[in-house]
């Protein structure tokens, strides 16, 4: 075998090995959370065997209760993301435009952004009642500020030499806008959406525990009512499982979107 | 032969939060049609400003910039840029082909003229590449080959091979001389390297420290292409001597840019 053919079947190893660990490493950690259970060392009160987890999951699905969170947080997700991407990528881009437009905004943006939204969840159940809509609200202000800002961060960071050239090669207005600055913010106004939507899941599920009674908060925060831990934990891993669907979702689209990305974003 | 630019008492003061600076002080210099002109001067000493003027990119505060027109609707100048200024989300092609997208010309069409330029550039393959894909000198290829496929009234480059290596300089160089000879583009080219500028232009203008003024214009009476034989080295030390006073003094001003 030649050093070249060598190197390349050593590369390949290792990159099967990396695939094999992605999947060996969590087997792994689910055996180990099982044997120290029937060890003795974790009490199952606490921390229930996996395979436990794992029948309640089938349970709760096949009862139907699971489906039925499982939507109510997903469309609050969505409902909330779309409502807050669109008009945040608007905002965010017109106030990397326009310096008065800038000016007007940053300082309201600079007061309320600091504020935890999900501290906000008690004004709204005051002004729209229990159920969907003020959770929402909460999470649609939550990602709403996120992708302004980013936005807003990726027109600006728009290295000044680009401008000049498009500028220099008679690209203005609209042009300039659609072959420049959009595909120039671009790459932020997706970290914007990924942390948008990732704040959004966190702010939903939160909400759930008291403004509703569905959803996988609501099904976390009832288990402790009634001291289901097996329950509890089904939420965290469905809800695990749809935080990485959607954030990979995005990464995917992003990827298709922005083939020319010199790296690939880790979060 | 005929003017193609004329720069009449161009002056350019520029107002920042750190005080007032004078970068250009009543610049004249007229540039003939087909030249190739060098601008040389001191880090600071505004070529680069009065590159920028040439390009509309700046308006001079007083004075004339004309631009001889030889047809209707050409644009009238391309920059190439020392950082090259590819756009990142374009390929190869895509980049070449900016500026006559920008001037509505059909894909089709567009793309037959921006190919005609990858294959003149040595960028054949290289279509669908992304900038960071590229190495330097390819990068640069590239920032060349938008500038000619905009065909352009005047081409101004902005220290377009400053941030290669030696050897893809001298290979640019090289390259670029070839492609003028055929084109016969109106050149202005700013460096700071007196090597490149006598290798490169008919003429070379020195430029004096801030502000920048005409300080002296020789011009390179030199068989192309060009040697480095004792007329040439001869050449470098009279710019030198020319230039030296004010490149000790340029060290002195802090940067504009």
């Amino acid at each position: 075998m030649t050093k070249l053919t060598k190197t390349l079947k050593f590369r390949s190893l290792r990159y099967i090995n990396e695939n094999l660990m992605n999947i060996l490493s969590p087997a792994f950690f689910v055996i180990l959370w099982e044997l120290l259970v029937y060890l003795g060392v974790l009490n199952p009160s606490y921390f229930p065997p996996p395979s436990k987890i794992f029948i309640r999951l089938i349970e709760l699905f096949q009862t139907g209760e699971l489906v039925t969170h499982t939507v109510a947080t997903v469309y609050r997700l969505f409902f909330a993301f779309i409502l807050a991407a669109v008009p945040g990528i608007a905002i965010g881009l017109l106030m990397g435009l326009s310096k008065t437009i800038r000016s007007i905004v940053d300082p309201i943006i600079a007061l309320i952004y600091p504020i935890p939204k999900v501290a906000m969840l008690p004004l709204f159940m005051v002004i729209f009642g229990l159920g969907t809509p003020p959770i929402v609200v909460t999470a649609f202000i939550t990602a709403f500020f996120i992708i302004i800002l980013n936005t807003l961060a990726g027109v600006l960071n728009i290295d000044k030499v680009l401008f000049e050239a498009a500028r220099n090669y008679g690209a203005k207005g609209w042009r300039l806008f659609i072959k420049v600055v959009l595909p120039g913010a671009m790459p932020m106004i997706f970290t914007g959406l990924r942390l948008g939507l990732g704040m959004s899941l966190i702010v939903v599920v939160a909400s759930e525990f008291i403004a509703t009674q569905s959803g996988l908060g609501y099904l976390i925060y009832i288990s402790w009512r009634v001291l289901r831990v097996e329950d509890m934990y089904v939420g965290f891993v469905v809800t695990g499982i749809l935080g990485y669907i959607v954030t990979r979702g995005l990464e995917k689209l992003s990827d298709k979107l922005m083939p020319w990305r010199e790296e690939k974003v880790v979060i | 032969m005929k003017t193609k630019i004329e720069l009449e008492n161009v002056s350019k003061t520029f107002v920042s939060r750190t005080g007032i600076v004078k970068a250009l002080d009543n610049v004249t210099i007229k540039i003939k049609d087909g030249e190739f002109l060098c601008i040389i001067g001191p880090t600071g000493c505004g070529k680069s400003t009065l590159l920028r003027i040439i390009a509309g990119l700046e308006k001079p505060d007083s004075g004339k910039v004309k631009i001889e027109k030889s047809k209707e609707g050409l644009p009238l100048t391309a920059m190439v840029f020392q950082e090259y200024a590819l756009f990142p989300w374009r390929n190869v092609i895509d980049n070449v082909a900016f500026g006559l997208e920008m001037r509505g010309i059909p894909r089709k069409e567009r793309y037959k003229i921006a190919k005609e330029y990858i294959e003149k550039m040595g960028l054949s393959g290289f279509e669908n590449k992304y900038p960071h894909q590229l190495s330097g000198g390819m990068k640069q290829r590239v920032g060349i080959a938008r500038a000619l496929a905009n065909n352009p009234e005047v081409l101004l480059m902005d220290e377009p091979f400053g941030a290669l290596d030696a050897q893809t300089r001298k290979i640019l160089q090289e390259e670029l001389i070839k492609i003028w000879e055929e084109l016969k583009k109106t050149v202005v080219y700013v460096t700071h390297s007196i090597e490149e500028a006598v290798l490169l232009g008919d003429r070379v203008v020195v430029m004096t420290s801030r502000p920048g003024k005409v300080k002296e214009i020789f011009r390179v009476e030199l068989e192309r292409p060009r040697a480095f034989d004792t007329e040439f080295t001869a050449l470098c030390s009279e710019i030198w001597e020319c230039l030296k006073e004010e490149a000790r003094r340029g060290m002195y001003c802090d940067q504009v840019n």
